[in-house]
Parts: structure tokens; sequence; C-alpha cells
């Protein structure tokens, strides 16, 4: 596709400190890359530490290597131990600020915690360096604005479109696939659901289980499995680890529910891949997961373990409720779609682009109409 | 659907409470001495989510530190 700007052809790198497979900034940055590519601006994709990645798909940053840019949109999530580095290269950067958990869940990790805390103090020093500030759901361009950041606008983390898997509810005598996804954390109340689990087991179906997809946190894992082994559930909770792409489709496919107790997310793709797959999502309406959902889905609006499991258990013996809750659930993937797409960041890319070159002629006969109306 | 929930809490608060408190307890077919002085202590650490069952864990780690006391001191429980 030709360039929509006149002249050199436009390029735009990223960076984030850490890139691996399956993790949300990496999975951004390469959807964002593509993204460009559509529209004829080019770039790489850079990282300090790369793990599980195909060959090529992320490049080892070097100064050397990122000076040919128009613009670098720096990722910015826990600390950056580079960032005097990256600052150091005089190029025009914006800053993509992907939210960050409260530190008070990592007293056992002091390295994580100071991470986080580093996090959010380098949030500030990109205000005065960063020529635009974007953050990637309602609660981080939200945060940013707290922090004094104007004008921060949203890049999308995803091209969603708003097609539903066809819904196949399970009769009541059916064994209860329940699901969770995502990184093993503290925040991300993994051990409560196990204690939900527990006292909901008795009630659900024999050989009903609970899946709970995601690698992480190597302390918490470790208690997540004795946990499990101590309450008896050995048979009936599922630690799967990492998993490929096929498999973690296959999950979405036959789960019953699934159900999310964080108490924080910066947006939660996970909760978007439910509702896709047409599964009912049980949530605690805080943070990003509160703005995704946006009053889809059932709210938990308890901590305690037998509550929850009190509501699952009753929403899953009624149909004609479930069935409400998914067509709810639709809608909202519609109305998110519109935000979270290809053409919005796109759209957001090039209004900025259309800043650093005056005076050059851009077009947009390429772009989907719906899209945008840059003027230079 | 609150009075159904209302319903169904009400069943599964009078069948949880003693089996929670038994599975809590040390069940040596379950975990090794050792580990449930593990699993005890990151319980402690990371299962205070529901306020209502951490007194009991509090209460339940007081009695293993005293049963691992007992190990170290006579090599049984």
């Amino acid at each position: 596709m030709n360039n929509l700007f006149s002249g050199q052809p436009l390029t735009v790198h990223q960076f984030h400190f850490r890139a691996s497979a399956g993790e949300a900034v990496t999975q951004q940055m390469l959807f964002l890359k593509e993204a460009f590519a559509d529209i004829g601006i080019g770039g790489k994709i850079f990282a300090v530490e790369r793990k599980n990645l195909t060959q090529g798909k992320v490049e080892k940053w070097s100064l050397d290597s990122a000076w040919d840019c128009d613009l670098l949109l720096v990722h910015h999530s826990q600390g950056n131990p580079s960032l005097s580095s990256i600052q150091s290269l005089e190029v025009p950067q914006a800053v993509v600020y992907h939210s960050l958990p409260p530190e008070t869940f990592y007293a056992h990790d002091l390295e994580l915690k100071s991470n986080i805390v580093l996090g959010r103090r380098q949030l500030s020093i990109f205000r005065k360096t960063a020529i635009q500030a974007f953050g990637v759901s309602a609660l981080t361009v939200m945060e940013l604005e707290q922090a004094g950041f104007k004008n921060p606008r949203l890049l999308p983390l995803l091209n969603l479109d708003a097609s539903v898997a066809e819904e196949s509810l399970s009769d009541g005598n059916e064994p209860k696939n329940l699901l969770f996804v995502g990184k093993l954390a503290p925040h991300k109340h993994q051990a409560l659901l196990i204690q939900t689990f527990y006292h909901l087991k008795p009630s659900l179906p024999d050989h009903s289980k609970l899946f709970l997809v995601g690698t992480g946190d190597p302390l918490y894992t470790k208690y997540l499995r004795l946990l499990i082994r101590q309450l008896g559930l050995s048979q009936s909770v599922i630690l799967t680890g990492k998993v490929t792409e096929t498999d973690l489709k296959s999950y979405y496919s036959l789960a019953d529910a699934f159900i999310g107790l964080s108490a924080h997310e910066g947006f939660c793709i996970p909760l978007v891949e439910a509702m896709k797959f047409g599964v009912p999502v049980f949530y605690r309406p805080l943070s990003g997961a509160k703005d995704t959902m946006a009053g889809a889905g059932i709210e938990l609006l308890s901590e305690n373990p037998i509550e929850i499991a009190a509501v699952i258990k009753t929403f899953l013996s009624a149909q004609p409720a479930l069935k409400a809750v998914l067509k709810q659930q639709k809608k909202r993937l519609h109305t998110l779609s519109l935000v979270q797409n290809k053409l919005v960041a796109q759209k957001e890319i090039l209004n900025l682009c259309s800043h650093l070159r005056p005076g050059r002629t851009v077009t947009t006969k390429s772009i989907h109409p719906h899209a945008i109306q840059p003027t230079v | 659907m609150q009075k159904e929930v209302a319903e169904t809490l009400k069943a599964f608060k009078k069948a949880s409470r003693k089996n929670w408190e038994r599975d809590l307890s040390y069940q040596p077919q379950r975990l090794s001495p050792l580990d449930y002085i593990v699993f005890k202590i990151l319980h402690q650490q990371f299962g205070e989510d529901s306020p209502s069952l951490f007194p009991i864990a509090i209460g339940i780690a007081r009695k293993t530190i005293n049963q691992a006391k007992r190990i170290l001191s006579h090599g049984s429980l």
C-alpha cells in the first residue's frame, strides 16, 4: 500500500523493556505494527528483555538501531531501567501507558514492588518529554489525566470485531467448566477463585472443573498448588500453565462461565475473549474490568467466596437469565469494537504524524471512511 | 434473582462452614507436615482475601506452629 504522506515513508518504532509471546503489551505492539503497515507506515519493535518470541518479531534494543524513525512509541508499564538511554535518543517520543497493579499486593517480591513504584515515578518524566500520551483503556486514559498529562488519547489494544460464537449453554446436569485466563498473580485473586470453587463444587454436577490458564508469580503459584491440594481439589482445579493459541480457544469454547475476581485490571482482554466465545462473564466491577464490561455480564459485589459461589450457582441454574446476560454481552462487544479497532489506531497515529511532518500532504483515500479525516 | 441467590447462599453457608474449618486443618493424606507449614505461611501472605475466613486461618496457623514445634521436639504429631 502506498504511504499516505508525500515524500519519505514514515517510520514509527515501538519500544517496551520486556517482550514475550502472548503478553498483553507485546500483543499490542505487534497489532499496532500491522495496523500501521496497512497504511504504509513502517517500523520495528524493540525490547531489552525478549522471551519466547519468533525470530525477528522483536529486535534487541540499541540506540544505534532505533534512531531512524519519525516517532518512537515508548510503551510504559513497570519501571524501565533503560529509560534515560531511550530519552537520550533525539527523536519525537510518545508514551503508551499500560496500567500498573497496586504495589501493596507484592510485599513478598521486593524487586517487583520497587519496579511498580519506579514505573509510577517514571510516568511523570514522560509528562515533560513525550509529545503525546496514550492510554490503552478508559482506565489508563483517566490515570494519565490524573497524572497531569494534557489531552491523553486512547490507542487500541486490539482489532476487535463484534462477531460472537454461537452460544451453547449446557443443561443443568452436565459437568460445568469454569474458567479464568490471566497471569497467576496476587492481584488477580486466583486464590479467592479456588476458595469460591471449593464452596461451589458440592452443588455442581460430578466432574465439573475450574481451569486457571496462565503462568506467573512463582511464590503465588506455589501457594495456589498447595491450596488446591489442601482443599482436596487436585482432580478438579487445573493450573494449565502456558497454553497454545489453539488450546486457549478450546478452553473458551468449553467454558460454561468465565470468572474474573481481579482487584486490578488495566483492560483485561480475556473478558473480551470470553464474550466473543459466548461465555457468560462473572466479574468484580473494579478498575479496568468495570470499564471493559460497562454493566454487561454479571457483577460480583462481594469478596466473600461463599457469597460469590451462591451467585454463580444461582445463575448457572437459570438458563433464561444466562441468555439475557449473553445478549447484553453481545451489545457491549459491539460498542467496544467501535473504539478497540485498527482504524482508530491508524487515525491516532496519522493525526500525530501529521504534526511531525508539517506542510506535507496527507491523503486518506485508502482508509475506511469512518476511520479518519486528518487535516494538515 | 436476588431471592434465589439469598436462598442458595443460606444453603451454602450451612454446608460450607464446618467443611471449610476441617479442610483447612492439617490432613496428612493431602500435604506433608513441611508442605502444610509452607502452606500456612503462604496462606497468611496471600489468603486473606476473605476477611471472614482470615481469623480462622490465623488461629489455625498458630496451631500449626505449635504442631511444628512438637514435630521438631518429639519427631511426630
